[in-house]
């Protein structure tokens, strides 16, 4: 914005920021309830909900599944949509803003039909409640998203540097290793940190895939509000919150989160 | 396109004979618009060849196609006789340096320069040896650290000069490469490529709008016209016998007169006659020719010893340096520039003053009216 934010703008975007941050901070101060119940403001105040979360096992196995499956899913989201944002955004095929669109479509869909979709496939071919099946799952959400991100790095980087390295003397192969690669990494790290929070917030998609032989922190958490009413979610929001903010520094840091983005 | 390879060597295009490289009745469209049209150029070993002509004539368009990152539409392009289409541009062994100069943002002045060397697998010493002295030659040592970014534009284009320079490549092409610098460090620069190019026998092609830069530099010069090639040859060529209006005017400045032929070697502009040795067969409405420096400018009445002559008033006089520029009214409202150098022995005239101007009819061009 090229204009000083005269005061009333401000009030407003700060009231805004307010109502919508408002839940979520709530849940620090919850999260040192002493009560057996969530209630606001809590009557004493302790640690043990934070004692008790270590306890539970089925939350901890839920949330190492979680991280394992995040991580995967967003070195293979890298692994597919690299490729395939260079070819939409270098290339020129027939088809190739089709191909785009068909990527990218499952962000217009509601994940409710998603899931359905995903649960009525898996099931003919018994990925439900399988590790791979969580995978194949996220990543029909999280390509989209590494795919936008990537190709809109690639976009922005201008073609004439590459086609200056090939008439230096450089092979395609190592044009894309010393020139596009590198000039598109604040592109990969945001794709990376999308992909990644993404898949480890997805609810409602894995709902379907889960099952007892394995399940994730969200829908664990999901199932526990639904049974219980104690503050311990409370506190394993804590962390969730913390971790997130952390990956948002991160990139911050590395690059800028505008520019990761794609905005100016 | 119809098949063009028995039409390709009955046309007159260019002669292979000892040509490095030769461009072959080459074609370039953008969908419906012809960028470049039935382009025919032979460059010698070791020559340079200047690519001149307005913006959009398609000089960009031309080199891109020579360095192979675009693909002709029809035509060929030949290295030493031998076909190189369909090789890729990094297989070409030519140095580019980019109009937008195309530096690798992510890497320091010095291994931008370094990366052809690389790429050409030469050995660490030698390299660092090599480029230093590219740097040490675009006057840009002392920043080999800085990243392309934190470098003026000036600056960037030497760097992109280095790049190409620095492989010696045995083709190398100049897309307006001293654009951006200041006319000291231009004239520099222009003396720098020329000797290297000489002392290494590269084969250059080297595209300008400058024209003094073409006419001073180059063995050569091509002009361009909306894609089509205008005239081929010596600097003097271009300059004392333009083939068309469009390069007498492109080249150089020169004044344009209305006339008519009267007979093969006397012209009549609005009740005056002047003589001519340059018309090539035009006869009826023609347009008349003539460099402003080449107009000499006198006080009325000394003796004209056959020359053409024009009796006028100083419109206006203007100092540029070198030479004064004048605009001189002849008597029924024809304007006149004539160009003289300052200093010396040349008089100089001002506002009001009474002249008469006298030039060769060897310097006085014809080309017919329509063209
Ligand atoms: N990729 C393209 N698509 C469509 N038209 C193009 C493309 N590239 C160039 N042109 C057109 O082709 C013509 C020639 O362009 P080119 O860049 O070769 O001009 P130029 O002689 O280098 O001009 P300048 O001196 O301004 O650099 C222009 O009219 C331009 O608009
Ligand atoms: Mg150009």
């Amino acid at each position: 914005m090229e204009q000083k934010n005269s005061i009333p703008f401000t009030i407003v975007v700060g009231l805004l920021f307010i109502f919508l941050l408002a839940p979520v901070l709530l849940v620090f101060p919850m999260s040192f309830s002493g009560d057996s119940f969530m209630s606001f403001p809590p009557s004493s105040w302790s640690l043990r909900w934070y004692e008790a979360l270590p306890q539970n096992r089925v939350l901890i196995n839920a949330l190492w599944t979680s991280l394992g499956l995040a991580s995967v899913v967003t070195i293979l989201s890298l692994v597919i949509a690299i490729p395939a944002a260079y070819a939409i955004a270098r290339m020129d095929f027939f088809g190739r803003e089709a191909l785009f669109a068909l990527f990218t479509a499952p962000l217009l869909l509601p994940s409710i039909v998603l899931g359905l979709a995903i649960l009525i496939v898996f099931v003919g071919v018994g990925l439900i409640s399988t590790f791979p099946g969580l995978v194949l799952a996220h990543l029909v959400v999280t390509l989209p998203y590494a795919l936008r991100v990537l190709a809109t790095a690639l976009s922005t980087l201008p073609h004439q540097v590459e086609e200056a390295a090939s008439s230096l003397g450089a092979t395609p192969f190592t044009v894309f290793r010393r020139v596009t690669l590198p000039l598109m990494t604040p592109g990969i790290v945001a794709a990376a940190a999308l992909a990644f929070l993404v898949s480890f917030d997805e609810v409602v998609i894995s709902l379907f895939v889960v099952g007892p032989r394995i399940t994730t922190l969200p829908v664990e958490l999901y199932r526990y509000v639904d049974t219980r009413a104690d503050p311990l979610v409370a506190a394993a929001s804590v962390f969730l919150i913390l971790g997130t903010v952390a990956v948002v520094l991160i990139v911050e840091r590395t690059m800028g989160l505008n520019k990761a983005v794609g905005k100016s | 396109m119809l098949a063009t390879s028995p039409v390709a060597t009955q046309a007159p295009g260019a002669e292979e004979g000892d040509a490095h490289l030769l461009l072959d009745h080459l074609q370039k469209s953008f969908g419906d618009f012809q960028a470049v049209e039935d382009l025919n150029v032979s460059v010698r070993r070791g020559e340079l060849i200047a690519l001149l002509g307005p913006s959009g004539c398609g000089k960009t368009t031309t080199l891109r196609m020579i360095a192979g990152l675009s693909s002709a539409t029809s035509g060929r392009i030949l290295v030493d006789g031998r076909e190189i289409q369909s090789l890729p541009a990094h297989d070409r062994d030519m140095g580019l340096v980019f109009q937008s100069y195309a530096l690798f943002p992510h890497m320091s002045v010095e291994r931008n320069v370094a990366f052809g060397l690389e790429m050409r697998g030469i050995a660490r010493d030698q390299l660092k040896a090599r480029v230093a002295k590219a740097l040490e030659l675009v006057q840009l040592g002392h920043l080999a650290q800085r990243r392309p970014r934190e470098l003026s534009g000036g600056q960037q284009q030497r760097v992109a000069l280095a790049r190409a320079l620095v492989i010696e490549p045995s083709i190398l092409l100049l897309d307006e490469p001293l654009s951006n610098l200041d006319a000291k460090l231009r004239d520099q620069m222009r003396v720098e490529i020329r000797d290297i190019q000489q002392r290494l026998g590269i084969t250059s092609v080297f595209v300008t709008h400058d024209q003094v830069e073409a006419l001073s530099m180059c063995d050569r010069i091509a002009v361009m016209d909306k894609g089509r090639l205008a005239q081929i040859g010596t600097p003097q060529d271009i300059y004392e016998r333009p083939a068309t209006p469009f390069v007498a005017e492109f080249v150089g400045r020169i004044n344009k007169l209305p006339g008519q032929m009267r007979d093969n070697s006397t012209i009549t502009v609005a009740e005056r006659t002047f003589k001519t040795t340059r018309n090539v067969g035009e006869s009826g409405d023609v347009t008349m020719m003539i460099r402003p420096h080449r107009i000499e400018m006198v006080k009325r009445g000394t003796p004209s010893d056959g020359r053409n002559v024009a009796h006028g008033t100083i419109a206006r006089a203007t100092y540029v340096g070198d030479i004064l520029e004048y605009s001189v009214e002849l008597t029924d409202g024809v304007t006149l520039a004539v160009e003289t150098a300052t200093g010396g022995h040349s008089r100089t005239f001002s506002h009001g003053d009474e002249v008469e101007l006298r030039w060769s009819p060897d310097d006085t061009i014809v080309f017919g009216a329509q063209a």
